[in-house]
């Protein structure tokens, strides 16, 4: 269990990091590569974070809940991309869809700035940022699309299975302060 | 809150307690935290613009350069994050000033350092220097502050992250509203966010004074060492004769775009510090993609894709037929209009129009067919210009013909066996038309490809234009022999990009003993 806290800001980071980059690959290339698409994807997910942050302590919604929410948005868009793709008219369908993704990080954390020093929370979550942003490049040029489709998908799961498992109830017993009880912190 | 001198003395100068005015002391102790964080948040976003376009220029942008220059970025953040508390908070003054003097010569003393490299024959060593640099010199800093503030509980994160996050987005507003108005004007935004982080630090007050008054000094005077060092790079490292002078340089969303007046006379277009057009000796490829189709089919109405110079363009258009350029980067579409009118005529022709736009949704959002579809784009050394050599993007192209119209393109490298870019896009252009001939003329030293469903003219037609248009010496492969050559190379998709990462590679390996050579 403990070397799954350790990684999970990273795992959470690497998440992120694919998302971003596979949003930013498919939309440059069957929506426009023009830079007000960069602009969209980079204000909307900073809107989304924001929302994020103002919504974590206020709603009850599982961490899990919000993270399935940002996937389905991913992967809306993916799905939007092959409906109508370069139609810039539904762009402000494709900015709902990334705020949705932004809210994540924002829930992510402030939920666990509880359990994590912000110093250690936001270096591991860089860091994993850092290999998603890598891994996720790479794995394109030499896997194409569906490396950007399966990917976050693969890393998405590990991060909810890591999520059930780190706060289950039976682990709190052992972690006292570090990790308190489900409902009481909102993961 | 209003904040005056008075709040801003109380918390600057030593002596004097917050309890002498309470509500004055905690305001500002309130306010200057979030002050801190929503500049650093601002500053990440203009600092990370500054330096994506300057190195990626220095370091010959490809797509794994990008990907180095991004990584050592967000290392320096994640030190910052690291760092954050083990710094006592005196420091951070002397940190932010430190970074004040790195940041805002930040284009000067990188150009400086790799062209030193480049004279003492390590060029290739700016490859390790830089990245290694940029995530102390650059993005550190900054990061710093949000996790230390939250965590000795200066304020809540949520409240912090917020604020980082609304200064994130006004950075974005900077360059979105004030980018095109040059770097000068920008740093002028970003100093002004440091010297708050210094102020909201608490630094005396004549030092605050100080700092203001060299910084609006070293301001006034930055255009002019920003020329001296972008034109001692183009002298100095790429070669550029002595005598040139750089008539305009700016960083567009894309890329830096350079425009220089060689001692004959002669402009250059470079982008991201490659040649895009390099004066006359420019022309032959111009005359291959422009003048020879023209000559043979007689476009009435042309599209060419990527702009530059626009001679191409010129040289269809006094044909007589329309000529409709589409490029992605308004930077790069103004100057070709503005500056490069000897080689284009755009002040005077009157059957020309530009279009700012992504091609592939241009094409994806228009109706009219083109007789002649050129296809005049960068070598695919990125993913973005990669697209355009797609077996996707060729359909496009295909679709948006006349029966009878052309699409002739660059393949960017010889077509030669052992060549396995020009050989894949051989094979993407098989995959969209029925005809397909190469053409390799020795002026250029690299082929060009001509497709349709029913090309309009013989070999021998070809040949004839080839030869009315000053070429002596020219290779053609006709469709038959382009199959067999192509052989079993794979057509470029979305799905297959590997190749930008071997041409990537192979290119920074080729850079890696340039001075040597």
């Amino acid at each position: 269990m403990k070397i799954v806290r350790l990684i999970y800001p990273s795992l959470v980071g690497g998440l992120l990091g694919l998302l971003q980059t596979g949003l930013f690959f498919q939309l440059a290339f069957t929506l426009s590569s023009g830079v007000r698409t960069f602009l969209m994807i980079t204000v909307c997910w900073l809107l989304g974070s924001a929302i994020g942050l103002r919504l974590a302590k206020r709603v009850t919604w599982s961490l899990n809940i919000v993270l399935v929410t940002a996937l389905l948005a991913y992967f809306g868009c993916v799905a939007l991309l092959g409906l109508a793709p370069f139609n810039t008219d539904i762009w402000p369908l494709y900015a709902l869809l990334i705020v949705l993704m932004g809210v994540y990080p924002g829930v992510f954390f402030v939920r666990l700035g509880d359990h994590y020093t912000v110093r250690t929370l936001f270096f591991r979550e860089n860091n994993g940022f850092i290999l998603g942003l890598v891994s996720g490049t790479l794995f394109f040029l030499i896997l194409g699309r569906f490396a950007l489709w399966t990917l976050p998908l693969l890393v998405g799961g590990i991060v909810i299975l890591c999520t059930i498992a780190l706060f289950r109830p039976q682990d709190v017993e052992h972690d006292g302060i570090l990790f308190k009880p489900l409902k009481e912190i909102n993961l | 809150m209003r904040i005056t001198h008075k709040m801003a003395d109380a918390v600057s100068m030593p002596g004097r307690t917050a309890s002498a005015r309470p509500v004055s002391a905690i305001t500002w102790k309130q306010l200057a935290p979030f002050l801190i964080v929503f500049f650093s948040g601002a500053n990440l976003m203009l600092i990370q613009w500054v330096m994506t376009r300057e190195m990626t220029t220095l370091l010959l942008g490809t797509e794994l350069v990008i990907l180095l220059i991004s990584v050592s970025y967000f290392i320096g953040v994640s030190i910052g994050y690291g760092l954050a508390g083990r710094i006592t908070r005196r420091w951070l003054p002397v940190l932010g000033v430190i970074t004040l003097a790195l940041h805002l010569t930040l284009p000067i003393t990188f150009r400086v350092l790799v062209v030193w490299l480049g004279a003492q024959g390590a060029y290739g060593a700016a490859f390790l220097l830089l990245p290694l640099l940029t995530p102390f010199v650059v993005s550190m800093f900054y990061s710093l502050f949000l996790p230390q503030l939250a965590d000795d509980g200066t304020a809540g994160l949520g409240s912090l992250y917020l604020v980082e996050l609304m200064g994130a987005i006004c950075g974005v507003g900077v360059l979105v509203f004030v980018a095109d108005r040059g770097l000068q004007t920008v740093y002028v935004i970003y100093s002004i966010g440091l010297l708050a982080i210094l102020i909201s630090l608490g630094i005396r007050r004549w030092l605050a004074g100080l700092l203001i008054a060299a910084t609006a000094a070293w301001l006034l005077v930055f255009p002019l060492a920003n020329l001296w060092s972008n034109t001692l790079w183009y002298t100095g490292l790429l070669g550029v004769p002595e005598g040139t002078h750089i008539l305009y340089s700016a960083y567009s969303p894309y890329q830096k775009v350079d425009v220089l007046e060689l001692p004959d006379g002669e402009l250059a277009l470079y982008l991201d510090g490659l040649a895009h057009f390099d004066g006359s000796d420019g022309i032959r490829l111009n005359i291959i993609v422009g003048e020879i189709p023209s000559r043979l089919i007689n476009p009435q109405n042309s599209l060419v894709i990527g702009a530059g110079a626009m001679q191409t363009e010129q040289l269809i258009a006094a044909h007589g037929g329309q000529v409709t350029t589409v490029e992605l980067d308004p930077i790069v579409a103004a100057v070709g209009e503005r500056l490069f009118y000897q080689y284009n005529q755009m002040d005077r022709l009157t059957n020309r129009r530009v279009v700012v736009d992504d091609a592939k949704h241009f094409l994806a959002n228009t109706d009219e067919r083109y007789d002649l579809i050129v296809g005049d784009t960068p070598a695919a050394f990125s993913i973005q210009p990669a697209t355009l050599y797609s077996v996707p993007f060729y359909k496009a192209i295909h679709n948006h013909l006349t029966p009878g119209g052309i699409f002739i393109g660059n393949m960017t490298s010889s077509f030669v066996p052992g060549d396995n870019v020009s050989r894949r896009v051989a094979a993407s252009v098989l995959q969209a038309f029925k005809q397909v001939i190469v053409i390799t003329p020795d002026s250029v030293g690299w082929s060009f490809i001509i497709a349709a469903d029913d090309l309009p003219f013989t070999r021998a037609d070809l040949e004839a234009a080839l030869r009315q248009s000053g070429e002596t010496r020219f290779s053609i492969f006709e469709t038959a022999a382009v199959q067999a050559l192509a052989g079993d190379a794979a057509p470029i998709t979305l799905d297959s990009m590997d190749f930008v990462l071997q041409t990537s590679a192979e290119w920074i390996a080729d850079r890696l003993h340039w001075s040597q050579d």
